[in-house]
């Protein structure tokens, strides 16, 4: 007996059709004719490519693309570190693991939570801005302007994985006597610890991106000189520019799979 | 073997302290440069934002800029499903040949070279687009086209195409590689393989990728509108050149609506799907 | 007088495979005549999956030849050449967990469809009396349209093997099919496997544990010790004492 072969729409399918159906409906709303480049716009391409051939190698660049370089990676290894330290005590509040008792839990939780999803959904460069005209523009107010989303970010998935560590050690602390906060402290932390560490190396390569971009609205980096070579159209600087920021990912980048094989 | 992994792991600590350190140090040294830094208009910046300005119509009231805000909201939704539509078309396609485990077969038979060619050429555009930040591709793009929505989403589209990219053939290699090896040995082709392996099992995950990569790519929509492609982004930067602070309270709070908007779909799906 | 030669399905001569530069098992000899039901036994770690890879042509050896029906396993062209005539079983994860059952059986006609059959199989399911026939000889009928993953592990090497019964190879290689079952389960598998394997005159190599499975299901055994070949019996031959001279 053959059996009829049924065609059930799974939820993937349900998704991925809905998922096109939005994709091609915004399509209706693109204006076509923004597709053709402007004025100067095709023979500014053609100079693009062709310059990345002839990156601007003289030594003097180089040194200033390095100093830039250099620059960058400080921006994001000190916003990073503040951000570390607010995900730290962000993410153990948040994961309501300080609070004993069923309503003081609830609550704390949901607003730790909400405070870290407002100031996750802001952009850190919107974030800058905001802080450079309320805070002065310096190199601090760069800093903390980073700092404030990547910590919240590191803050909601810190929080998450304090909660999904594995219980049974937890209880076994909790009937031996120990405080919410020691349980967290000796029982939490520690089995979070792996995974909370790969991320947070996951989050300074994305910051030193964010440097790199911030430095682009007048602090010293990577940004602001690709900014200064725009304008004077040196597009080969731009190209030498672009390679040692993506040097500076790519070597991040490998430096955290080592790690992360080294743990595993 | 344990020894070697826990110096390297100390040893990396370390590097990572010592930089830090001296990257703070350089900072609290060029004290000259943060002169720039005072507290005191950012008082008064708050208050405006929140709409409190004495003798004016708070643009926080006015169901005007409410609606208009709304509407730019709608514009950088769809920069954003576009955005994140390219990317996910182009990644798709192209993942297969930057997966190390499809590219190179396991017998000792010299690797056709094609292959090592392909695979090194897509995995060189993931990396670069990916390490490249969207601002970085939108600047470029202005030089070349107006801005306007779909540059706007071209730069995104770009970034997110190596993000994606490098995700799904990273989870390639991490398969498990055994039914693939069952497979080869039923006599399957790299191509058949490819569909009756590696896509049912990757598809499910490229869904949940897609859609995370969504609630990124709302956030810096608004940014890249910010050099004039539209929507939010660019509205925020005429507000804020005019002062009218209220105004920019206004659209910041659709732009944290929007996000949140976002996400909740994301979230929701992605529960969804698995 | 040359007698007519007959291919044998396996000839295997001093072969020696390394690894790094320790040898994994070291010059190997010995023939399988058609429909023969070889039991290979070891020790973990002897080489027993090594030799298996090597007779399925998934590696070359460093030293000797394998034949199969005459021709060298490296002659073959990986996969689909082969696949005709060998079949591998592991002992898990040789299906797919997220397609069909169905799907799962039918692969074993990917090394003779094209890629647009193949594909459109995925949804038509094409040539599929001759797979559910397979399914119906493992006593899985009525599972066709199960997704693989929400299986038991017997059910799922039943699977394997009604695969196996699709691809139709005229030699079956099995590497411990059933040490991840427990012994009813084992046992279930084992007959389904046999059977196929009498009722078509296939020739059989199996690499297995279990001293009671080698005496109930084969007719000749091989023992690997240290790399090397320790015997080549007639399993009426195979006394405890030499079966346990294996392990030590």
């Amino acid at each position: 007996m053959i059996s009829r072969k049924s065609i059930s729409l799974g939820s993937r399918t349900i998704t991925s059709l809905i998922l096109c159906a939005t994709f091609v409906f915004s399509l209706a709303f693109v204006d076509w004719s923004d597709l053709t480049p402007h004025g100067g716009g095709a023979t500014m391409l053609e100079v693009m490519l062709r310059e990345i051939i002839s990156l601007e190698l003289s030594s003097e660049f180089i040194k200033v693309s390095l100093r830039a370089s250099f620059i960058t990676l400080s921006y994001a290894l000190c916003s990073i570190s503040l951000a570390i330290i607010f995900g730290l005590i962000g993410g153990i509040l948040a994961s309501g693991g300080l609070f004993s008792g069923f309503l003081a839990k609830v609550l704390g939780i949901s607003l730790f939570r909400a405070l870290l999803a407002i100031l996750r959904s802001i952009h850190e460069l919107i974030w800058a801005w905001l802080i450079a005209v309320s805070l002065g523009f310096s190199p601090i107010s760069g800093v903390i302007a980073l700092a404030i989303p990547y910590g919240a970010i590191l803050a909601r998935v810190y929080a998450d994985f304090l909660n999904d560590v594995p219980q049974a050690p937890l209880s076994a602390l909790r009937s031996s006597g120990a405080s919410s906060f020691q349980t967290m402290l000796y029982g939490r932390l520690p089995q979070a610890a792996r995974e909370m560490f790969s991320y947070g190396f996951y989050r300074f390569e994305c910051c030193v991106r964010s440097a790199s971009v911030l430095s682009f609205i007048g602090l010293q980096g990577l940004g602001y000189q690709i900014g200064v070579s725009l304008d004077d159209l040196k597009f080969g600087e731009v190209w030498t520019l672009l390679a040692f920021l993506i040097g500076l990912i790519v070597l991040i980048d490998y430096w955290g799979s080592l790690l992360r094989r080294s743990l595993s | 073997m344990k020894r070697i992994n826990f110096s390297f792991l100390t040893f990396s600590i370390f590097l990572f302290s010592i930089a830090t350190i001296s990257s703070w140090a350089f900072f609290f040294f060029s004290l000259e440069q943060n002169r720039g830094f005072s507290i005191g208009p950012g008082l008064e910046f708050i208050t405006k934002l929140v709409g409190i300005e004495l003798g004016k119509e708070s643009a926080f009231l006015s169901t005007a800029s409410w609606a208009k805000s709304l509407r730019l909201g709608f514009t950088t939704l769809t920069m954003s499903i576009l955005a994140i539509g390219f990317a996910a078309i182009f990644s798709f396609l192209t993942f297969p040949f930057a997966a190390r485990t499809l590219a190179f077969s396991d017998r000792p038979v010299i690797s056709n070279p094609f292959s090592t060619a392909t695979f090194l050429f897509i995995k060189m555009t993931h990396t670069v687009t990916r390490s490249v930040p969207e601002l970085v591709w939108a600047m470029l793009i202005v030089f070349v086209l107006h801005p306007s929505v779909i540059a706007g989403s071209m730069a995104l589209a770009f970034h997110n195409y190596g993000v994606l990219g490098r995700l799904l053939a990273e989870s390639v290699e991490n398969m498990n590689q055994r039914p693939i090896k069952a497979l080869r040995s039923s006599g399957a082709n790299s191509i058949q393989i490819l569909f009756y392996c590696v896509m049912p099992e990757i598809f499910p995950k490229f869904l949940t990728y897609l859609l995370y990569r969504w609630e990124v790519v709302i956030r810096t929509t608004v940014v890249v509108g910010f050099l004039a492609a539209g929507g939010l982004g660019r509205e925020l930067k005429l507000s804020m050149s005019w002062f009218h602070y209220d105004e920019v309270g206004v659209l910041l709070v659709t732009y944290v609506i929007l996000v949140f908007l976002v996400d909740g779909i994301s979230v929701f799906l992605r529960k969804y799907v698995s | 007088m040359n007698a007519t030669q007959v291919t044998l399905p396996y000839k295997v001569e001093s072969v020696t495979k390394r690894g790094g530069n320790i040898p994994i098992i070291e010059d190997i000899s010995f023939k399988i005549n058609e429909g023969e039901k070889v039991a290979v036994l070891g020790s973990s770690g002897v080489g027993k999956t090594t030799l298996l890879r090597l007779m399925a042509g998934e590696l070359s050896p460093d030293n000797g030849v394998v034949s199969i029906y005459g021709n060298d396993s490296l002659s073959f062209k990986q996969g689909r050449g082969l696949s005709r005539v060998v079949g591998l079983i592991n002992q898990q994860y040789d299906l797919v967990e997220e397609l069909s059952v169905i799907n799962n059986v039918l692969a074993g006609n990917l090394g003779r469809w094209g890629i647009v059959k193949s594909l459109s199989s995925l949804l038509l399911h094409h040539e599929s009396d001759i797979a559910l026939r397979a399914l119906a000889t493992v006593d899985l009928s009525g599972k066709e349209n199960i997704k693989v993953s929400k299986l038991s592990g017997g059910e799922k090497q039943r699977v394997a093997i009604a695969r196996l019964i699709v691809q139709n190879p005229s030699i079956v290689l099995a590497d411990e099919p059933v040490s991840a079952l427990d012994p009813a389960r084992a046992e279930e598998v084992m007959d389904f496997m046999l059977g196929y394997v009498d009722s078509s005159g296939k020739t059989l190599v199996t690499v297995l544990h279990s001293l009671d499975f080698t005496r109930r299901y084969f007719d000749r055994v091989i023992g690997l010790r240290q790399g090397g070949l320790y015997f080549d019996l007639p399993t009426a031959s195979l006394t405890e004492g030499i079966f346990r001279d294996l392990y030590i």
